[in-house]
């Protein structure tokens, strides 16, 4: 009845650009392609070699494209001969889209060139007007699977690349300058000593010292100034305490011919320091890169074919598609109304509390939330995945790309704090017992002080921790997620679609058999619903899906459905909400009672399955955490989950809204405790947005919400007590980091209080600190994730061959 | 000796212009896409008909 196209899960490679096909392999005619745009460019040069000339299918929206405004706004080059146009693609995610896209000109004449921006997803094509259309080129493009976007105020795609570029240049720069300075500060590492080159070579290296502080390390003192300014103190005020202190020192000592400066040490550590930002930065833009594209949650749409439902993709989702939106459901793109009205929530896209009537024939956008009866729609224009992802950021506010860390802050500001006392102690103290060694003593203190350490620990951990769990199917916003999901003492489950899977259950019916008629009414009802237990009673009943309309529909969160059905009158819902004592209970299974036309007529019995290992790993969340478990449903199940899983009485809360559950978190919040909430989604987003931290868990449903910190692939469910270890053991390494850096410090600050910190010492000791704790750290982290991982099956080998054999038949 | 400073500046001066070439470099975007060149050179060139 309902068929996924992706569910292939066995490796098999493209047979067109030959890399492994992942989950969304489309599978025809016994060939495997890794994506759509593979299988297009394969049927296409499969035509071209039968000597069957290319017919691009024309597509409605780029007729815009041939008016002459539009053309003259989008070309970045035009003559007769030549056009030149960029476009965004955001359907680009891998290597063989290059090597597809550059495959352009062998599949058209008119396409002249046609090169790749990877990170930025666009394409540069150079044309011939003569041959080809603008049009024509972004309908190729479409064909080939590349949709582009067009978008004529593409402004913001400047400000990102600059700040990139400013960054390369900074530590460009900065290592020019640092190998400059260390080949001029040799002849001091022999011991050799000859007046004349002495200042020479010192001059020289301040002159060079002085666009490192200027430019190199200008946003360091930026972001410094202004952190005091706001009566706060950052990282980088040690930092820039530290450079100044170099500096000034050096320039001093060099001016006056008293010493050589310490302006080796200097650039060394503005270098490293470029270098960790770098580091953080592409951590940060790969993470960014592969969430655009996947949006960090599969999301599907149901496809209405004459089939029955299909569910797709989004990305292969095309114009004039037929979806199919459930009740709660989001509506993924632009699209035509179908039914005759909807209720539509626009909440999420435009902040709009109340919901909106929608008319048939009119057009509902992208990211409204379906409230009324299931619709019909017809798709208009499909919406960058990248759109709604980027609405959930600006909803929750962005990934802040210097994703500040609370703890490296926080450390830094009692970091600033102990080095100015001691170096003020320094100077009081050598001013009283022979003051010519006071400045010596107290710079010295400033300068060998390293905050490095601490400021690069972070980025080389968590970094490389959140990349590398991304790589198993564990999405974590940004660190300061980890540190939340870290200092947290209680973590709360969701039931129904957490600790229960949306597989299989058991479903009995009790009471008087239904009648065809009435099974057909609950089917329709049901299928207005998005609700796991709807689905299910719908897929028990073996019905079509039904173009039939009720009226009056009404879904009330974790009570149940109502609505009218050639005019009789239907509730679905639980116990309380059918408000009847239940005849026909038998105690410990799921009920879903039904009554037509105010006649009670019995009840859906559902054994959900719980998801294996569920007793292990509550088990091993008692012993670190303070665990709940809140649900919507009546407490029927209460006797189930304490003698076999183990849940203590005073753990579990049934019955509980939407509104109840977030109401549950804020009062263990405002008594102290830090709550990791753990959920589908589906009615508990307001208690998955409050929480400290929010993990949804998905299976493939049609739905996402924006309340999430963390997204969890359910196959990993039962991974969630071993990933908490391995934050805790990534702490550890954190840890280890800082005492290193405290040890190291310590002996820095033996010589530099004695006023004994000579230029050698100093570059002896700043950078081997700091690579040495950073490559540990990374090291350590790496190795800390693939030893807790390493028994980890691969992401989706998990479907057995003989399940394969039949989907590939289907 | 004074020979070594003409000498060090000199070799200075060629530095700043491998520097100055750096910046055109980066600025002109060839530093943009640090993808792509990697595939890219995988490709197969056109055979050459006769």
């Amino acid at each position: 009845m309902i068929q996924t196209d992706e569910k292939i899960l066995v490796q098999t490679d493209c047979d067109h650009c030959g890399q492994p096909c992942e989950k969304d392999a489309i599978r025809q005619d016994g060939l495997s392609f890794c994506c759509m745009g593979c299988q297009t460019v394969y049927q296409i040069l499969e035509q071209n070699k039968e000597g069957i000339g290319l017919t691009i299918p024309e597509v409605e929206k780029y007729a815009f494209l041939e008016s002459e405004e539009i053309i003259d706004a989008l070309l970045s080059f035009r003559s007769d001969q030549l056009c030149k146009v960029s476009f965004r693609l955001p359907e680009i995610h891998c290597s063989s889209c290059i090597q597809i896209l550059e495959k352009l000109p062998e599949l058209h004449q008119g396409i002249m060139t046609s090169r790749i921006d990877f990170p930025n997803k666009r394409v540069s094509i150079t044309y011939f007007p003569e041959i080809i259309s603008l049009r024509k080129v972004a309908e190729l493009l479409s064909y080939v699977g590349y949709e582009p976007e067009i978008n004529l105020s593409s402004a913001d795609e400047k400000s990102t690349n600059r700040s990139d570029k400013e960054l390369i240049l900074k530590l460009g720069s900065a290592g020019f300058i640092f190998g400059n300075v260390m080949l001029l500060s040799f002849p001091e590492y022999l011991g050799l000593h000859d007046p004349l080159f002495e200042r020479f070579f010192g001059y020289l290296s301040l002159a060079f010292c002085i666009p490192l502080v200027t430019y190199s390390a200008s946003d360091y003192l930026k972001s410094a100034y202004a952190s005091i300014l706001n009566g706060g103190l950052n990282i980088d005020v040690p930092i820039s305490i530290g450079i100044l202190a170099l500096f000034g020192r050096s320039a001093f000592d060099i001016l006056s011919h008293t010493g050589s400066g310490y302006l080796d040490s200097l650039a060394g550590f503005v270098f490293f320091l470029l270098i960790g930002r770098w580091f953080q930065k592409k951590t940060y833009d790969k993470i960014s890169f592969d969430r655009t594209y996947e949006s960090y949650f599969p999301l599907h749409a149901s496809k209405w074919t004459k089939d029955g439902l299909q569910a797709v993709m989004l990305r292969n989702i095309r114009p004039n598609d037929v979806l199919y939106i459930r009740s709660g459901e989001i509506i993924p793109c632009d699209a035509e109304l179908l039914s005759e009205k909807a209720e539509i929530d626009y909440s999420f896209v435009t902040g709009e509390e109340r919901s909106t009537l929608v008319a048939g024939k009119e057009k509902i956008y992208a990211g409204g939330k379906n409230l009324g009866a299931s619709v019909k729609v017809r798709v208009i224009e499909l919406v960058d995945q990248g759109y709604l992802t980027r609405l959930w950021e600006e909803k929750e506010g962005n990934v802040n790309e210097d994703d500040r860390s609370l703890l490296t802050d926080r450390i830094g500001s009692y970091f600033t704090l102990t080095i100015l006392l001691i170096a003020g102690a320094t100077l009081g103290f050598w001013l009283w017992v022979d003051p010519g060694m006071a400045m010596n003593a107290f710079t010295s203190v400033l300068i060998i002080a390293c905050p490095c350490v601490i400021a690069l620990s972070i980025p080389f951990t968590y970094g490389t921790l959140l990349s590398l769990l991304a790589g198993r199917g564990i999405y974590v916003k940004s660190t300061r997620t980890l540190e939340q999901i870290q200092n947290a003492d209680t973590i709360i489950f969701d039931k129904t679609g957490t600790l229960t899977s949306g597989k299989q259950p058991e479903i009995s019916f009790e009471g008087p058999p239904l009648s065809q008629e009435e099974a057909n009414a609950i089917g329709l009802l049901t299928q207005q619903s998005a609700h796991p237990l709807s689905r299910l009673i719908f897929q028990a009943l073996e019905l079509p899906y039904s173009n039939g309309s009720v009226e009056n529909y009404h879904e009330i969160n974790g009570q149940g459905l109502e609505g009218r059905i050639k005019g009789h009158h239907l509730r679905l819902g639980s116990s309380s909400f059918i408000n009847k004592k239940d005849r026909y209970s038998t105690g410990t299974s799921g009920q879903v009672h039904i009554e037509i036309d105010d006649q009670y007529r019995g009840c859906f019995s559902i054994r959900t399955q719980y998801r294996p290992s569920l007793k292990t790993v509550l088990n091993k969340f008692r012993s670190e955490f303070n665990v709940q478990m809140l649900s919507g449903d009546e407490d029927f199940q209460r006797d189930e989950l304490i003698n076999v899983f183990g849940f203590d009485d005073s753990e579990l809360q049934f019955r509980q809204s939407p509104m109840d559950k977030k109401t549950f978190v804020q009062e263990l919040q405002q008594s102290g405790h830090g709550v990791i909430m753990v959920g589908d989604g589906l009615n508990d987003a307001g208690a998955l947005r409050q929480s400290n931290a929010g993990i949804v868990v998905t299976e493939d449903l049609n739905n996402f919400t924006p309340a999430s910190d963390v997204v969890l692939d359910a196959r990993r469910f039962d991974k969630l007590p071993e990933t908490m270890t391995i934050l805790k053991k990534t702490k550890g390494v954190l840890y280890f980091m800082y005492a290193m850096a405290i040890v190291y410090n310590i002996i820095g600050l033996f010589f530099a209080v004695q006023g004994l910190l000579s230029p050698i010492v100093a570059a002896i000791l700043m950078p081997s600190s700091s690579i040495s704790m950073v490559v540990t750290g990374y090291l350590l982290t790496r190795w800390r994730v693939y030893r807790s991982t390493r028994d980890w099956d691969s992401h989706g080998k998990e479907i057995t061959l003989q399940e394969a054999q039949k989907l590939s038949v289907a | 000796m004074k020979i070594i400073i003409y000498l060090i500046l000199a070799s200075f001066l060629l530095a700043l212009i491998f520097l100055a070439a750096f910046f055109w470099a980066v600025r002109s975007g060839q530093y943009d896409d640090d993808y792509s060149p990697s595939v890219r050179i995988l490709k197969d060139d056109k055979k050459v008909e006769d």
